[in-house]
């Protein structure tokens, strides 16, 4: 099973945003990986542990900003990512979720048809005229650029246990070969996309419903999204998938056909993975990890380029305007009340008030608030202040 | 060579053929949810605005009385699809209905609640219908654009007006596509006031659903109501929230919160008592996803507070511990909150009525303390 998951690097405090020309500025902010991303990764390492195949994640932002941040995915043995892919283009600064999801949409589709085309060219050469040793270097090519399972071709000393190598054997026929080619292509097909149910610094959730859309009419079929997924179960077999989530106060448990695009809720935790018969897990996984972290560029996404980045957005944001604290509060033992009521007063040339007993005199210059005090018309609020504001 | 997008996509739409305004509307236990009604009025505001009417769209299975309480709170029409095939919630079922809607009756504006529901519909159906979206608005207004990089005017356009990162607010338009899809941040609109009398100006419209017995690659097996909460959140007058936060002392040094659950407690019967009001212990999303090991079985899910969690409308909310990020605070809309955080900057401190910068564990006791010293009520 293809799994992709899309990963974002997110600010590491949200207070500290920094913007030239109202766009977020990704490169001059200190980065971590969207923390329900993370859910998303464990999702998919129950996948690969339990069906096998090979998980690619699917990033966008700067190159140079985003690596350090996904270094961690290769560092544990525990998550099984193979591969990163880090869409990096100014190009596609400014995006809104619709040209964010535009790219990322065709981006999945890029990794696809990369897993897809080396079966697609073994089974040429295996229906074709090429000499055995041909398709044997072209399978040890693919299998070398993690692009072929274990179970197409493998190394595995002394034996021959892949298609391929029983193809060299003579144990099979250039026919069965094919056939079984196809089989193992139809499940490359079946890929799986997850993400996290929403970034913490848009907070929109909109990114994954979208991209389930883009690769649907890319692809022209219709690749069904689920959100919220706290349940994750799959059959090894059919590799149908289970999930269950909750939407307001209802559990809504779904059978899902690959290829599918799921987002997991923080509430997921994997389940425990049963006996399974591991040889044949490690017949679908790849030869292993990539220690580096690939750059892709918007050219190599066959996009309409009209569509990419800021003027592929349908929104605008105008600037933020920061909100303020609600008029009237007071903190404790620090805003000074008014102990009885006061007349409008004008003060450098701005005019306050009129007061009421107990309205707040934060707003004053703060030589006027020192004056009322040392009068005793403002005091401090205090505790026995607020035990009767509270519940009155 | 690159493949062409779409040519839909390039195509210009024209703006004045998008008429009126919809509102997706979604029901709690046979009635709209009070969401809904909210709905209801930022819709009608919109409507208003804009001189155009406002749509109530109910997909459902069994509608009985909901098209009729939409046209009491505000519609003017409803567009109700009434079938069996939309019982299960089931997400791409909704959105090749809204679809074909769309695509037949052409819209102003769109808008759904920022729910796990409203959201997940609004973001696909955006992309289906070429348009884009803005979420989580907390208010609209409809008025004249101007853009200076496309140096147009884009007339009557609804301006979305919705938090960003964190303490701020933006404004965002959907100028140049229609339908303007968005979704409506719970809480932010007040219901109108019932009136059966616009029943009988109203007009229902049955539509039937588009491509029935279609099949998908996602089939619902199983729709399961979760047991009534016994902690009743929702009709509590007072409610006290408790967050990470007590996990700590201000100065750093770990507490057992079992001690910030008994001063909550005590506080709670304390009201109870002495003001007669009704009064529950809630928790924030963060401390109920610590599964923390000493509140266990006291603090669950049933406790969960903000947009995830019961969304409360208290006169009194008092936060203890809680840090109030963007989604706690968008389910929490009371009268007053008082708000313990021992660090200045906490977003709660901020929405606070009453705001004290300090421990909870030395707050708490004074509070009960200084309660208890107050007249009794009579």
């Amino acid at each position: 099973m293809l799994i992709i998951a899309l990963v974002k690097g997110v600010p590491a405090r949200t207070a500290k945003v920094v913007r030239v020309d109202n766009i977020v500025q990704r490169d001059a902010m200190e980065m971590v990986i969207n923390p329900n991303d993370e859910t998303a990764i464990q999702a998919a390492d129950y996948l690969k542990r339990r069906v096998g195949g090979k998980i690619v994640t699917l990033s966008m932002g700067p190159d140079s900003r985003l690596k350090p941040v996904l270094a961690p995915l290769y560092g544990a043995e525990a998550t099984g990512v193979d591969e990163e892919i880090i869409l990096s283009d100014p190009k596609l600064a400014g995006s809104d979720t619709v040209a964010t999801s535009y790219a990322v949409g065709h981006a999945v589709f890029k990794i696809y048809e990369k897993h897809v085309a080396p079966f697609d060219d073994l089974i040429e050469l295996v229906s074709g005229n090429a000499s055995i040793q041909q398709i044997e270097a072209k399978a040890r090519e693919l299998y070398d650029q993690n692009l072929l399972p274990n179970k197409v071709y493998n190394e595995e000393p002394g034996t021959r246990t892949s298609i391929i190598g029983h193809l060299v054997e003579g144990n099979l026929s250039r026919e069965e070969a094919a056939t079984r080619l196809r089989t193992e292509r139809s499940n490359v097909t079946k890929f799986v996309i997850v993400a996290g149910i929403r970034t913490t610094d848009g907070e929109t959730g909109s990114v994954g419903p979208q991209v389930a859309e883009v690769v649907s009419q890319k692809m022209g079929i219709e690749l069904p999204h689920a959100t919220y997924i706290e349940e994750l179960d799959v059959d090894p077999d059919s590799l149908r998938i289970h999930a269950g989530r909750r939407i307001g106060r209802m559990i809504q448990r779904l059978e899902i056909e690959a290829p599918c695009l799921m987002t997991f809720a923080p509430e997921y935790v994997p389940k425990k993975i049963p006996f399974v018969d591991f040889n044949r897990v490690i017949e679908n996984y790849y030869k292993g990890k990539l220690k580096e972290a690939t750059k892709w560029t918007a050219d190599i996404l066959g996009a309409d380029p009209a569509r990419l980045g800021f003027g592929g957005s349908a929104v605008i944001v105008g600037p933020a305007i920061l909100m303020g604290a609600p008029s009237g509060q007071k903190t404790l033992d620090k805003s000074l009340v008014f102990t009885k009521a006061a007349d409008k007063m004008t003060v450098e040339g701005k005019e306050y008030g009129p007061f009421k007993p107990g309205d707040v005199a934060d707003a004053l210059p703060q030589a006027t608030k020192d004056e009322l005090l040392s009068k005793g018309s403002v005091v401090p609020f205090n505790m026995k202040m607020l035990g009767e504001a509270l519940l009155a | 060579m690159s493949t062409a997008a779409p040519a839909t996509t390039s195509a210009k739409v024209n703006l004045a053929d998008y008429k009126d305004v919809w509102v997706f509307l979604q029901r709690k236990d046979g009635r709209l949810s009070n969401d809904s009604l909210e709905l209801l009025a930022a819709g009608r505001k919109v409507a208003d605005q804009v001189g155009q009417k406002l749509a109530g769209v109910l997909l459902g299975s069994n509608l009985r009385g909901l098209p009729e309480e939409a046209l009491d709170y505000g519609a003017d029409i409803v567009l109700a699809v009434d079938d069996p095939e939309l019982r299960t919630y089931h997400t791409m079922r909704m959105i090749d209905t809204l679809e074909s809607m769309i695509l037949k009756r052409k819209p102003y504006a769109i808008i759904f609640l920022a729910t796990e529901f409203g959201r997940e519909l609004a973001a696909r159906l955006a992309y289906r219908v070429n348009s884009g979206l803005a979420t989580d608005n907390v208010d609209f207004e409809v008025q004249d654009y101007f853009n200076p990089k496309f140096n147009e005017m884009f007339p009557k356009t609804m301006t979305q007006v919705r938090p960003d990162f964190g303490s701020r607010v933006a404004k965002i338009w959907t100028p140049r596509h229609r339908p303007q899809v968005a979704t409506l941040k719970p809480g932010s609109f007040t219901p109108l006031q019932r009136d059966p009398s616009r029943r009988s100006k109203g007009v229902i419209e049955k539509v039937q659903l588009p491509r029935p017995g279609k099949s998908y690659a996602l089939t619902v097996k199983e729709l399961v109501d979760l047991p009534k909460s016994n902690v009743d959140l929702e009709h509590a007058s007072v409610v006290i929230g408790l967050g990470l936060g007590i996990l700590r002392g201000a100065d750093g040094s770990p507490r057992n919160p079992i001690e910030a659950y008994k001063l909550a407690t005590e506080l709670k019967e304390l009201i109870e008592r002495k003001w007669g009001l009704k009064t529950e212990i809630g928790a924030s999303r963060g401390l109920v996803m610590a599964n923390v090991r000493a509140l266990e079985g006291i603090i669950t899910r049933d406790h969960e507070l903000g947009q995830t969690g019961t969304l409360i409308s208290p006169d009194l909310y008092i936060a203890l511990g809680v840090s109030g990020s963007a989604p706690h605070r968008a389910g929490i809309r009371a009268k007053k909150i008082l708000a313990v955080n021992p660090d200045p900057g906490a977003p709660i401190l901020l929405a606070a009525t009453y705001a004290v910068v300090g421990d909870l564990y030395d707050f708490v006791p004074k509070l009960i303390d200084t309660l208890e010293s107050l007249p009794d009520k009579s």
